[in-house]
């Protein structure tokens, strides 16, 4: 007979234990200590168990191990079944082999299975979605009466908008570009030459596209390194409340207020 | 000296390189041919006079002995040594070999021994018998052919104390070692040798003028056709113990006798003022085995010595061993490999000793050392809580909502707006628990407009706890609008496999989820849910959003699904980290992404646009005034690393 437990009861017990557990995790604060090990010792063995859980309960149950126990003798034989039963049973065994020496061969043809099929759909995928889409993008039209999709950007906004991303995008390639000449492997990607202008003799990088790539790769980790900090700045936010409201709740719950 | 022949006129022996006497001042001994038993090397004539002159040459007992042999007179006798008459008698009381007690029969004296002896000067006349030993006596009895002698040794003789040329210890002598009783005309020497001794004299006749080399030439030659030669000083072990030497002033032959000679000096005159001591480089003095220098030789008795038992010297006692002292085993003496080294020279070996010491032990894991978390750090943490926690808790201070909403927004609330509400939308929750924090607050303005317009949701996470999460966010939205699990929204749980089973999904959404989450137990399959009725492939789903905190989730939902969406809209509910990573899909001419909802400046915005402040608003506050904490501590953290920069370059 499954115990019942009051469900107030049990999102308190729930509220408190989180609230105890995010102190262990803020005492980090004070540094290095017993109670932040233990509290993050204790989310990945909760996260680990729970993952363990769900691939039983929506992968392995009902997808390896109930067909194979619904089977029935019309099924024998059938795509679904071969498909659906036999395959995956069959490739599991052979994964299994791996802990059989000598026999650990057998079981890198499900692992190449896996790769292979997993290599395939993300390079597929890269392509027609990533890599050519990206790469026409950067090869837009400079034309001022051109209206971007999406933003509505036109005319001179829209110019220096996709002078910017051709800009950045051959920079950034230069910048990578890992070619080099004999005896010049030790050579810095550019360099500062002085040149006359009618303002007088400044040094200008030369070339020109490699340092402005890494220009852009800083602006965009710049930016992506504010965004992460924004990100956690709400993380803490979110636990600072979440703290203050469960004392309040547990305050309200040990003097009630009349 | 080796008895090697050398020329006439060599100063030094061609083999041994040992001073030669000069033939032309001190004739050469004609003796005959000495044998290893030194018959010749008889004991001078006591009371014989010896040169002043040649005693800086050889010494005087030899002088003595060379004129007794040859019996030629010295060159002057001007002073007679103290107690010269008894300084070599020893000689004549050591111990007779065995043989020569009696000495040769008569008639078996080698003509060869004979001739040697008449063709020298004669030496009985030269000295008379009785200063000449016995057994020296006999020989030269022998070699006049009247073969009568009286025997060479008496008892008397052998224990006649006999003056010692040294003062130097003496090897004990044998006289517990019987000598042979009969060994006629041996004269000590062994057997093989005798048998090997020929039998007429001089077989080899003396080499021709002819024949004598040009450097040669003007060598005198005194016709008895023998090279000059130095005899040798052999001493027997046999006989009485000799008792030690008289004084004898060895000043005048300290030239040529060895140092173990010379230190027998008496000590005024080893210790003399006027001589400046001799002083030895550093270096030298430093190399010099102080504590192993013996000043006196000790020689091992004669019951110690060693007796030959093999090869040609077999029989004999004390030879030197064929085999090098140093080749030998033996207890190393720690005294002689005793270094004088200086502090600094120990330290370096105690360094040295140490490392390897080291190098042995098994290296044991030191604990780490724990870092002290800085004031600084304990002042920025405190900022922060302080900067976030108030405005949560107390409400103040309320930071202005945006005055204006972001671009990108627009255009997400009108494509909400547009979908239709007959089929539902399918939300990708991928983001971890960690996320919560910002995806709910950012993402809960999009369920609610979706809930708002009535849309049906189904949810999805490649994650496996995403669908708790999806949960828990819909719980929380849907309260509001009355959503309820299994009528308004499902979720269709775990699809596990990464891109492909997303690819999967994507091509045949019904395939790749069977089983769903929290799904009604009357159901056969989560398809059959109403919420799902009518779908059978992704394009089926009125939008498409995913919810990420990372971008590459994001990657591979517009990647994989994009060519199995059709008109259906995707859009991006991503953090703001990952946002530059994915609006390049949002701005380009072909947009893979119809809407972008980030951060929460853009959830706030959402939220009024709607009309229903929620999780975003509740933490815009507390967001903001932290937000504008970092900014001054990034501010004042860039100011300090420039001035101490500063600083620094200024102190190089």
């Amino acid at each position: 007979m499954p115990v019942q437990i009051d469900p107030v009861l049990l999102e308190t017990l729930g509220t408190l234990l989180a609230a105890v557990l995010t102190v262990m995790v803020l005492s980090y604060i004070l540094g290095d200590n017993a109670l932040f090990r233990i509290a993050t010792y204790l989310f990945v063995g909760v996260a680990s168990g729970y993952a363990a859980a769900v691939a039983w309960q929506e992968v392995l149950q009902p997808r390896l191990i109930a067909p194979f126990l619904n089977l029935n003798t019309t099924q024998f034989g059938a795509g679904p079944f071969v498909t659906g039963v036999v395959v995956p049973i069959g490739l599991v065994g052979l994964l299994a082999l791996r802990l059989v020496p000598g026999a650990g061969r057998l079981g890198g043809l499900p692992v190449a299975l896996l790769i292979g099929v997993g290599a395939a759909a993300v390079v597929g995928g890269a392509i027609t979605g990533t890599l050519v889409p990206q790469t026409l993008a950067a090869m837009e039209s400079f034309s001022p009466f051109a209206i971007a999709p999406q933003t509505g950007e036109t005319g001179i906004e829209r110019m220096v908008n996709v002078l910017l991303v051709l800009v950045g995008t051959v920079g950034t390639l230069a910048y990578f570009g890992f070619g080099v000449r004999k005896g010049e492997e030790h050579a810095p990607r550019y360099g500062w030459r002085r040149t006359r202008t009618p303002l007088g003799a400044i040094n200008i990088p030369w070339p020109v596209f490699p340092f402005l790539g890494e220009v852009f790769i800083f602006v965009a980790f710049g930016v992506m390194f504010a965004g992460a900090l924004s990100a956690t700045l709400l993380y803490l936010t979110e636990r600072v409340q979440f703290l203050a409201s469960a004392l309040q709740t547990l305050l309200s719950g040990i003097f009630p207020i009349a | 000296m080796c008895q090697t022949e050398n020329a006439a006129d060599a100063e030094f022996c061609r083999l041994c390189h040992a001073k030669l006497p000069d033939p032309a001042e001190s004739p050469i001994p004609k003796g005959p041919e000495t044998g290893a038993t030194g018959g010749e090397t008889a004991p001078p004539a006591r009371g014989a006079p010896v040169s002043a002159d040649r005693g800086s040459q050889m010494p005087d007992w030899l002088a003595r002995l060379r004129q007794e042999v040859t019996g030629e007179a010295g060159p002057s006798e001007t002073a007679p040594l103290s107690g010269a008459g008894d300084d070599l008698g020893w000689l004549g009381a050591m111990p007779a070999v065995a043989g020569e007690d009696e000495g040769p029969p008569p008639g078996e004296v080698p003509d060869w021994l004979g001739a040697s002896a008449h063709g020298g000067t004669s030496t009985d006349e030269a000295a008379p018998g009785a200063d000449v030993p016995d057994w020296l006596a006999k020989i030269r009895a022998k070699a006049r052919g009247d073969g009568e002698g009286e025997p060479a040794f008496e008892g008397e003789s052998a224990a006649e104390p006999t003056p010692s040329p040294t003062p130097a210890p003496l090897p004990e002598p044998e006289a517990a070692i019987p000598a042979e009783p009969e060994a006629p005309a041996s004269l000590g020497l062994p057997d093989w040798l005798l048998a090997a001794r020929p039998d007429d004299a001089p077989t080899v006749p003396p080499p021709s003028e002819p024949d004598r080399p040009s450097w040669l030439m003007g060598v005198t030659d005194d016709g008895s056709g023998e090279l000059p030669r130095v005899p040798a000083l052999v001493f027997d072990g046999e006989g009485a113990a000799p008792e030690p030497a008289p004084d004898i002033d060895l000043s005048s032959v300290s030239a040529q006798v060895p140092d173990w000679i010379g230190e027998g000096r008496p000590p005024e005159l080893a210790d003399r003022s006027d001589l400046a001591p001799a002083t030895l480089p550093a270096w030298l003095e430093a190399m010099r085995p102080v504590d192993t220098f013996r000043s006196v030789i000790e020689i091992e008795s004669a019951e110690d010595q060693a007796v030959e038992s093999a090869g040609p010297l077999a029989g004999l006692r004390g030879v030197l061993l064929a085999e090098p002292v140093v080749a030998m085993l033996h207890a190393p003496t720690g005294k002689a490999a005793r270094l004088d080294v200086n502090e600094r020279q120990y330290a370096q070996a105690e360094l040295l000793h140490r490392l390897v010491e080291e190098e042995k032990r098994e290296a044991r894991p030191r604990p780490a050392a724990k870092a002290r978390p800085s004031v600084l750090r304990w002042v920025v943490a405190a900022a922060l809580l302080v900067a976030v926690g108030v405005p949560g808790v107390l409400g103040i201070p309320a930071m202005d909502l945006p005055a204006f909403a972001p671009r990108d927004l627009a255009g997400l609330v009108g494509v909400v707006d547009a979908i239709p509400t007959d089929r539902p939308a399918l939300v990708v929750f991928d983001y971890e628990a960690g996320a919560t924090g910002e995806m709910e607050a950012v993402a809960g303005p999009f369920l609610s407009h979706l809930m708002e317009r009535g849309v049906p949701i189904a949810t999805l996470s490649t994650h496996p706890g995403g669908s708790v999460l999806a949960e828990r966010l819909m719980a929380l939205q849907g309260a509001g609008h009355n959503y309820v699990r299994g009528e308004d929204f499902v979720h269709l749980g775990y699809l596990p496999g990464g891109p492909a089973a997303v690819q999967l999904f994507a091509a045949s959404p019904r395939q790749a989820v069977t089983s769903g989450f929290l799904e009604e137990e009357t159901l056969t399959t989560i398809w059959d849910s109403p919420v799902l009725a009518g779908v059978a492939q992704l394009s089926d789903f009125t939008l498409m959003a995913v919810i990420t905190s990372g971008s590459e989730d994001a990657r591979v939902w517009i990647e994989q699904s994009e060519a199995f969406l059709g008109e259906a809209p995707l859009v991006t509910i991503v953090s703001a980290g990952s946002e530059p990573l994915v609006r390049p899909y949002y701005e380009s001419t072909d947009p893979k992404v119809n809407g972008i909802l980030s951060g929460l400046t853009s959830a706030v915005a959402y939220e009024q646009r709607l009309g229903e402040p929620g999780l975003a608003h509740s933490r815009w506050s507390s967001y903001g005034l932290g937000l504008l904490v970092v900014e001054v501590l990034v501010a004042l953290g860039a100011v300090g690393g420039i001035t101490t920069g500063m600083f620094r370059s200024r102190r190089r």
